[in-house]
């Protein structure tokens, strides 16, 4: 057995061992950002294949219980982005309204607006959640959806008026 | 800058416990997945792979392989015209026969060996009369013309044919060009030193004639200035030829 081989086993091992602290973790990340049990469960058996498939070809920096829960926000920003794919073809597409962010000052109601968040549309869902929910930074988010910063401000803005609107609706309803 | 009330979105990661069956599942997939790699020949899910050339090293693309009626003639043949050199020790059979030897021509081998099968034809070839009169062996059926055309180097060489080209009944569909032709190679050293029956035959009719028209020429000088004029072993094209189309 070579030298690589032997540390791919040793970071298998790592994994394993790692497995029951951080399997809560990861499905604690994605169940609430996702909402869906069967989904939450899919995403993190790929969160840990793919750390299988990165221990084999070597590309693991250091196994840890945040390196495989950003892994999880790949595979989730991944389901965004194929469920955004699926609802692009479903839906003729719409132009969206021209946005305008003023600021918004209403203290928010935390379990409507995570209700409200469900109903939005994958990819405004996908930049909120990395946004506020992850607390990433706009050039972090960037990253994740690969978009240009300037294409993810605008999709936040976007984003936040969709949900500001959906917001709404959901109080008057209420 | 106003705080985003968007920020009280903000959710930590809490630890979540997923139900056990699939706990359990994943570990079984992961361990499945991690379990160290069997040895070579055993793994399926290793992405490496070497290729292995089909040649053998010591080989080159192509080896001929021959099958001959006296082995040990061919080995010396070999060495002598064509300066092979013995690779290994023959492998001689119970009945003193070399069941297989391999020769080295410059940087290819050849690989001469009796065969049972082998040695029937040749004994079938020798006789006409036996040859007519015996079946085919299974398999095997004569070729027209156009596949004798491998014939005419070992001819050139002034190997004897044993018999008509075969053609064997498996080769792929389509195949151009006979499988097998007989030729006897061992002879060849001999032979090149004594003129055939039909040059000798040639030679007598061309003395006779010449006799009838000047007697004076007759006799061994006649002889002896005709094989000066064409030595041995320079048998032109046409007589090759005529050689590679046997009856």
């Amino acid at each position: 057995m070579s030298e690589a081989g032997a540390a791919a086993e040793d970071q298998g091992t790592v994994l394993l061992s790692v497995y029951d602290r951080a399997l809560p973790q990861v499905y604690g990340y994605l169940l609430p950002r996702c909402g869906n049990v069967a989904l939450a469960e899919d995403l993190t058996a790929e969160t840990f294949m793919a750390a299988v498939d990165a221990v084999r070809r070597r590309t693991v920096p250091s196994m840890s219980v945040a390196w495989l829960i950003g892994v999880a926000r790949h595979k989730l920003v991944d389901h965004w982005r194929r469920q955004a794919r699926e609802e692009r073809n479903l839906m003729v597409a719409h132009a969206e309204p021209v946005p305008n962010d003023d600021p918004w000052d209403a203290a928010l109601d935390a379990a409507r607006a995570r209700e409200v968040l469900a109903t939005l549309g994958a990819h405004h869902r996908a930049a909120l959640t990395l946004r506020y929910l992850d607390g990433l930074s706009v050039p972090e988010v960037a990253e994740h959806l690969g978009r240009t910063i300037h294409a993810t401000e605008a999709l936040l803005v976007r984003a936040r008026v969709a949900f500001r609107r959906s917001y709404e609706e959901a109080c008057d309803d209420a | 800058m106003t705080p985003d009330p968007l920020d009280l979105l903000r959710q930590p990661v809490a630890p979540l416990d997923p139900r056990p069956e699939f706990t359990a599942e994943l570990r079984r997939r992961l361990e499945h997945e991690l379990r160290p790699p069997t040895p070579p020949g055993g793994d399926m899910t290793t992405t490496f792979s070497t290729t292995t050339p089909h040649i053998p090293q010591r080989l080159n693309a192509l080896t001929p392989y021959l099958a001959v009626d006296d082995a040990r003639a061919a080995m010396r043949w070999y060495q002598e015209v064509f300066e092979a050199t013995l690779e290994n020790e023959p492998i001689a059979m119970d009945d003193g026969r070399i069941g297989h030897c391999e020769l080295r021509i410059g940087d290819s081998r050849a690989r001469p060996a009796v065969t049972r099968w082998h040695d029937r034809v040749v004994h079938r070839a020798r006789s006409r009369r036996r040859h007519r009169a015996r079946p085919r062996p299974r398999g095997w059926r004569p070729v027209r013309a156009t596949a004798r055309r491998g014939l005419r180097l070992p001819l050139g060489l002034g190997c004897r044919p044993l018999g008509p080209p075969v053609e064997h009944r498996h080769r792929p569909r389509g195949a151009p060009g006979p499988s097998a032709a007989l030729v006897d190679v061992t002879e060849i050293h001999a032979r090149r030193a004594k003129p055939s029956r039909r040059r000798k035959g040639r030679q007598r009719a061309t003395r006779r004639r010449r006799a009838s028209r000047s007697p004076a020429r007759r006799g061994r000088g006649a002889r002896c200035r005709r094989s000066d004029a064409s030595p041995p072993g320079t048998r032109g094209p046409r007589d090759l030829r005529s050689r590679s189309a046997p009856t």
